[in-house]
């Protein structure tokens, strides 16, 4: 088995200052290169939390998180920006694309924060992964142009811009109609199957997680099942 | 830097209301920033000017003369006051002497002796009081602008010609040509108009006559005598230096414009400093409105500077998009601010009856001070963007 690309020891989290809230409590979790991981739970399990964690977007209040071999913990800020961006890609629900940009610099975005700032040389690979999220003709467009699912799409061609190892989604189809969420989600897998990237999806759909290769249950801040998806959800 | 000011742009180009909206506040204030800078400035050269272009700078007199020992006996000295109103009394001690010393003072770029005094001019049955000023032609013209202001005749001062004011003229009915008798004390003397003047002044054009130094000592009974020597510098308002330089070599009375016009001087002040005031209050509203505009764009915009942020651009990136957002406001609307300011100026200098002249350090302080506005105005907001946290910023609470 390949080593893994990211692992987390004992990771809590709380909230408030008065009367702390544990919302993680205790996350022991490993994802390896190219896994299609679901992760499901109830409203309220620490389904986001989590996964901003492993985002970095977020810090534990205690255990371990390493990311690509790193231990993220002493990390400052510009160091955890610099890992962010060229290991992980996010996707999220809400707030997928800037209105300031075109669709093409949307999707640049990663890159030019990399580079100190938009250069036209990166217009190729941008285009290129445009293609392939099947929105070539949109790239001088403003994302409000674009329906709900198209600007989904390129909001993933953004998060494969610097051709992350782990792609985190925040439940990137919840807002989106049946036929919109299964284009979106098709292209998640294809991706996955062709350039061995690994996605982290959070999602409330079970018939999209059966579609993972793995499925891991949390529920009030506790990981309660963790593997093949027939395992964890049941026979269909 | 770039990446910075390239979202910035493009934010300001999302924005484009409010853009347009807070260009035009900036504008308008650095338009008046620079209009009252000009009209202040204009006004006080303006003021000054017409002061001085019936006063010398400095004005050199002897001493009045010590309280002197009319007569004494063995145990009484009786004196003989010297009254202010008597000031003809005073001659003054080797005036050609001091004269050369105050041509010689660093500063000075002209002198003139003078004999001055209260006259009585007749002209048929009409008589008006005047003040008649007696000085060497090719001297009295460095100190006061008469021959540039003469409205008929020539500026021309031989034995037997005198200038006079315009409204004094008119009062009299007197043409150039014309003869007036002037009179001091019983002497008299009979001298043709050759040329009437007007400086603007109700003062010098209603009550000024205007002699060769020898017909004014003869009629004022000064004869190888000056009341005074008038002095003009180099910069006006070093006066008070150059006046205390003179007064240490000649140890006579030396008096500069400034210290007779102290009124003058503190209007000036207090016009200054309500122009300053005005000022700072357009710049602090200007600032408010740069910050205001800014304030509102950081939190319009939380979420998106949250996924900006995860995406992997830097909290520096962050705070410079909003600080590049603050100078452009404050360069583009110097630029169009000046523009503005200059226009307004022209109008106003055409309706005014003076000119006010734009100095290229105005418009450059002013590109200077509204940058600075922008910047320090867009730090609070840039500072707060910077700060935002990633995740509560993407899930929308902030
Ligand atoms: N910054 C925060 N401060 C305080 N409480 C928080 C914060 N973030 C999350 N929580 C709380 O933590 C709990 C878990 O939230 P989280 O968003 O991780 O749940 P979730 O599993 O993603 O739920 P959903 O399916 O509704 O998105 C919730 O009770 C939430 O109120
Ligand atoms: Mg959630």
């Amino acid at each position: 088995m390949t080593q893994p690309i990211l692992r987390l020891q004992g990771v809590r989290r709380s909230f408030g200052a008065e009367v702390a809230v544990e919302v993680l409590k205790g996350i022991d979790l490993e994802i390896r290169q190219g896994e299609l991981v679901a992760l499901i739970g109830p409203s309220g399990s620490g389904k986001s939390t989590l996964l901003n964690q492993i985002g970095l977007l977020d810090r534990p209040s205690a255990g371990r998180l390493y990311v690509d071999g790193t231990d993220t913990i002493g990390l400052d800020d510009g160091a955890i920006t610099e890992l962010r961006g060229r290991f992980l890609g996010f996707v999220f629900q809400f707030h997928h694309l800037l209105p300031a940009l075109t669709v093409l610099e949307n999707i640049m975005l990663p890159k030019a924060a990399q580079a100190g700032g938009f250069r036209s040389e990166m217009t190729v690979r941008a285009r290129e992964i445009l293609s392939r999220v099947g929105l070539s003709e949109c790239a001088d467009k403003w994302p409000k142009q674009l329906s709900g699912g198209m600007q989904q799409r390129v909001a993933v061609a953004r998060a494969l811009m610097n051709a992350p190892a782990l792609v985190l989604a925040d439940e990137p189809t919840g807002n989106l109609d049946t036929e919109s969420s299964d284009r979106v989600f098709e292209l998640l897998v294809e991706i996955n199957e062709l350039h061995d990237t690994a996605f982290l999806i959070v999602t409330h759909d079970r018939a999209l997680a059966r579609r993972c290769e793995r499925v891991i249950r949390i529920v009030d801040g506790r990981i309660v099942g963790d593997g093949l998806p027939q395992d964890v959800l049941g026979p269909e | 830097m770039r990446l910075s000011l390239q979202l910035a742009l493009r934010f300001l180009r999302e924005g484009k209301t409010q853009s347009i909206l807070i260009l035009l506040g900036v504008t308008i204030g650095v338009a008046t920033f620079v209009f009252v800078a000009a009209l202040m400035d204009a006004l006080q050269v303006n003021l000054v000017q017409k002061t001085l272009g019936s006063q010398a700078h400095i004005v050199i007199e002897p001493r009045e003369a010590a309280p002197r020992p009319l007569f004494e006996t063995a145990n009484t000295v009786f004196l003989r006051r010297v009254m202010g109103t008597e000031p003809r009394r005073t001659s003054f001690d080797q005036w050609q002497r001091q004269l050369r010393r105050v041509e010689a003072t660093d500063g000075v770029v002209a002198a003139c002796p003078k004999v001055t005094g209260s006259v009585l001019i007749v002209r048929g049955a009409l008589q008006q009081g005047a003040l008649l000023l007696g000085g060497d032609p090719q001297r009295l013209r460095r100190i006061v602008h008469i021959p540039d202001n003469m409205t008929r005749g020539v500026y021309r001062l031989g034995s037997d010609d005198v200038l006079i004011g315009a409204t004094l003229a008119a009062d009299l009915d007197v043409g150039v040509g014309g003869p007036v008798r002037i009179t001091s004390e019983g002497r008299s003397v009979t001298l043709r108009v050759a040329g009437i003047f007007r400086l603007g002044n109700a003062a010098v054009d209603g009550g000024w006559v205007i002699t060769s130094l020898r017909s004014a000592q003869t009629l004022l009974d000064r004869v190888g005598d000056v009341t005074a020597i008038d002095a003009r510098v180099a910069s006006p308002f070093e006066a008070d230096e150059i006046a205390a330089r003179i007064r240490g070599r000649t140890g006579v009375k030396v008096q500069s414009w400034m210290a007779r016009n102290q009124e003058l001087l503190v209007a000036l002040r207090a016009q200054a400093s309500s122009g300053l005031m005005i000022r700072i209050f357009v710049l602090l509203a200007v600032a408010m409105g740069i910050a205001s505009v800014l304030i509102v764009s950081v939190v319009q915009r939380s979420g998106q500077i949250g996924i900006m942020r995860a995406v992997g651009v830097r909290r520096q990136v962050v705070l410079g998009v909003f600080l590049w957002q603050g100078a452009v406001f404050g360069i583009a609307g110097a630029a169009l601010g000046c523009g503005l300011g200059a226009i307004a100026v022209r109008g106003m200098e055409s309706s005014a009856l003076f000119a006010i002249p734009l100095k290229p350090e105005l418009l450059a302080t002013s590109l200077l001070v509204s940058l600075a506005t922008g910047l320090l105005s867009a730090f609070l907001p840039a500072r707060r963007a910077s700060r935002l946290d990633p995740a509560a910023a993407i899930r929308g609470d902030t």
